[in-house]
């Protein structure tokens, strides 16, 4: 019988939860983190991704039966989709979460995107303002350990410089930035968490083109950073311990959770204040599967928003044939964009996009090098021919992501199935998703993009994926807001309706931007960190 | 379908879908074909891969002859003489060069892993990084790469 209690319990150990458990231990506050799946030996995970046939971004990470989260071979493994479209991003399960295998990218929400109500009439504003968050954003930018260098393009000010030069553009950047000189479309160094010089204990990129799924050397930021950190300030995490219910006491706040682990072992876990930083799937799902008869829609859910306003970056892939060498397959794998197409009028219309410039040629779409040699041999060449051909190839893959930004919609929405359970009893999450007239134009003005840039780039044999794809950013859910009566949580993360709980994550995100979301996580997981701090101190 | 309470129609293999045997180059009496047959198929395999025999794995060879002598190409890899390919089957053909460039081969209706970082496709593409392998400081990545010859003679 599990029975522990803490000033704080955390419920997820990805890089919200992390960052969260770190700071309130400094402050001197006691926490326990429970973590669903296990630890990950990354020398383990390094060799299991060298010796899997199929290399997603799970397939280092996945150890135990039953694989309890989404997979990117099976959409429908945990997911229950109800449609009309798949929801297809996907998350990890274990200490770390699924920054274990984030590409590492580290940029910020531009100040319109807090207001797109206000300026472009769509979606929803956000109860914060870019200048708000900003302080937090420099504090994310130092813990996380963020290369970068200042620019105009980025589309934010910022009151600090990045912690670390940036990483060096790619030689195929540089033929981006030439081709593409005398257009629209400004190629910019991405800002990232990776480590271009030795910074506190960790290298600079090694240049292993494996960001994702694993970087070998920890060059790249991952949450065992704060998870070191919050365990040497005397955080416990318990892993293998899934929160499967949260329990109101009789003075509306939240007295325990009950968890329970692989092996059968149930238990609670008691804190005076209780932080949901699981994901944007899990903590919904969480929170609904805490219904009562006294509260029939689930904890914190009298708004009737938790799971609902289901949001991704529906994600454009594009790759084509460069007219020149650009030598892709190494460094980091991306180290540009093109940043200056997020904002604007357009904005009322359609959805606006962030372009990765992506150094890892066809490796997504077709399997790039995994795939080109049986190809070519498939079309008759052999030996020295082969070689060459292969070769040549292989240094002209381009290839483009857009993300783009997808609107609030409350009928996207994650909610509880109602026959399949996962281990420990819960029900699985049913997941009912739909791109967007709004989503579709913008995917449409991305591949546009796409074709002007790679015409710059004097490139063949373009190829637009049909088919969004999942950015693996999973946002929305139980939304911040200034009104009880339609978000989750108050501008502060602190639900309306239970003083002592916290949801931190892309979860509350009110609308989506285009931005890669950890940065914002992690900016946000500070801000409401300082107001538990506060508030514990002062009780 | 899953039913209620089952999850398990994914399973840790199916998301992997082969963990290769560790270690990757151990030997057995399974992986050890007729040194005249691992002969003829090494050097065919020069002939249809580009590289010279001496830069191809002979233990590796091995793990691939195997494969395909236990998927009924025995009777065509037993007929090989010198370095000669004319008389093989186009597909066998393709199967070798996707075995060696990409490090793995067939056991039953499942692929395994038999190298990763010594598949040959990373030496092929001499510019290109081995995934989760450094390739260097920071910055390497800037120039131009190296194309690596492709005139090598083949034995």
């Amino acid at each position: 019988m599990i029975d522990h209690n803490a000033d704080v319990v955390i419920v997820g150990s990805g890089v919200a939860g992390a960052v969260t458990a770190a700071e309130l231990s400094a402050s001197g506050l006691s926490v326990i983190v429970l973590e669903a799946g296990p630890k990950i030996d990354h020398g383990k995970a390094l060799a299991q991704y060298r010796s899997t046939v199929i290399r997603t971004p799970e397939s280092p990470y996945v150890t135990d039966e039953p694989v309890e989260h989404p997979v990117t071979i099976d959409f429908n493994h945990w997911f229950r989709q109800s449609g009309p479209d798949t929801f297809k991003s996907t998350y990890l399960k274990c200490v770390g979460g699924t920054l274990w295998h984030w590409l590492g990218t580290a940029v910020r929400f531009v100040p319109n995107d807090f207001r797109l109500k206000e300026l472009y009439g769509r979606g929803l504003d956000w109860p914060i303002g870019y200048d708000d968050l900003e302080p937090f954003y420099t504090r994310a930018d130092s813990e996380l350990g963020v290369a970068g260098a200042m620019d105009d393009a980025l589309g934010w000010e910022q009151s600090e410089d990045f912690p670390m030069p940036p990483i060096p553009p790619t030689y195929l950047d540089k033929v981006y930035t030439r081709n593409l000189a005398n257009s629209s479309y400004e190629v910019t160094l991405t800002p990232q968490a990776r480590n271009s010089e030795l910074r506190q204990g960790r290298p600079p990129c090694c240049g292993s083109a494996s960001c994702i799924p694993i970087c070998p050397v920890g060059a790249k930021y991952d949450a065992r950073v704060h998870l070191t950190q919050a365990i040497a300030a005397g955080t416990r995490i318990l892993d293998n311990t899934a929160a499967i219910r949260l329990e109101k006491g009789s003075d509306n706040r939240i007295a325990r959770v009950h968890v329970r682990q692989p092996d059968g072992t149930t238990g609670v876990v008691s804190g005076k204040v209780v932080v949901l930083a699981a994901n944007a799937i899990e903590t919904p799902r969480l929170l609904l599967n805490s219904r009562t008869e006294e509260m029939p829609a689930g904890v914190a859910n009298g708004s009737d928003q938790v799971g609902r306003n289901l949001m991704d970056h529906p994600l454009q892939l594009s790759w084509a044939v460069s007219g020149e060498p650009v030598y892709p397959y190494r460094g980091p794998i991306s180290t540009s964009g093109i940043e200056t197409l997020r904002d604007g009028p357009k904005r009322k219309d359609r959805a606006v996009f962030r372009i990765q410039v992506s150094n890892d040629g066809w490796s997504w779409p077709t399997g790039g090098l995994g795939t080109l040699p049986g190809s070519l041999a498939r079309q008759g060449l052999q030996g020295s021919e082969l070689r060459a051909q292969l070769e040549d190839e292989a240094a002209r893959h381009l290839q483009l992501a857009s993300m783009t930004e997808q609107l609030p919609n409350p009928d996207n929405r994650v909610t509880l199935d109602d026959t399949d359970r996962d281990q420990h009893g819960v029900p699985l999450p049913r997941v009912h998703y739909r791109l967007d007239d709004y989503s579709r134009r913008g995917l449409n003005a991305a591949r546009e993009a796409h074709d002007e840039i790679f015409g710059l780039m004097n490139a063949a044999e373009i190829n637009h994926h049909e088919e969004a794809q999942g950015a693996g950013h999973i946002i929305g859910t139980c939304r911040m807001g200034t009104d009880a009566s339609d978000a989750v949580v108050d501008q502060n993360l602190r639900s309306f309706e239970h003083e002592n709980l916290y949801v931190v994550g892309s979860s509350v995100f009110p609308t989506s931007g285009v931005a890669n979301p950890t940065l914002t996580i992690v900016a946000l997981a500070y801000r409401m960190a300082a107001e538990i701090i506060v508030n514990m101190t002062a009780t | 379908m899953t039913s209620a309470n089952d999850i398990t129609h994914v399973t840790r293999r199916g998301v992997l879908g082969w963990l290769g045997a560790a270690p990757l180059l151990a030997s057995c009496s399974r992986e050890d074909p007729e040194l005249t047959d691992l002969d003829a198929f090494m050097r065919v395999s020069a002939s249809l891969t580009g590289f010279p025999v001496e830069e191809l794995s002979r233990e590796v060879g091995a793990k691939y002859l195997t494969s395909f002598m236990e998927r009924g190409y025995a009777d065509e890899l037993r007929a090989l003489r010198g370095g000669d390919s004319t008389s093989l089957e186009d597909e066998l053909k393709v199967e070798i060069i996707e075995a060696w460039f990409g490090g793995v081969r067939i056991v039953g209706e499942q692929r395994e892993v038999v190298t990763f970082v010594n598949a040959k496709v990373w030496d092929a593409v001499d510019f290109a990084a081995t995934p989760s392998v450094c390739k260097g400081a920071p910055g390497a990545w800037s120039s131009p790469g190296v194309m690596s010859s492709t005139d090598e003679a083949t034995s």
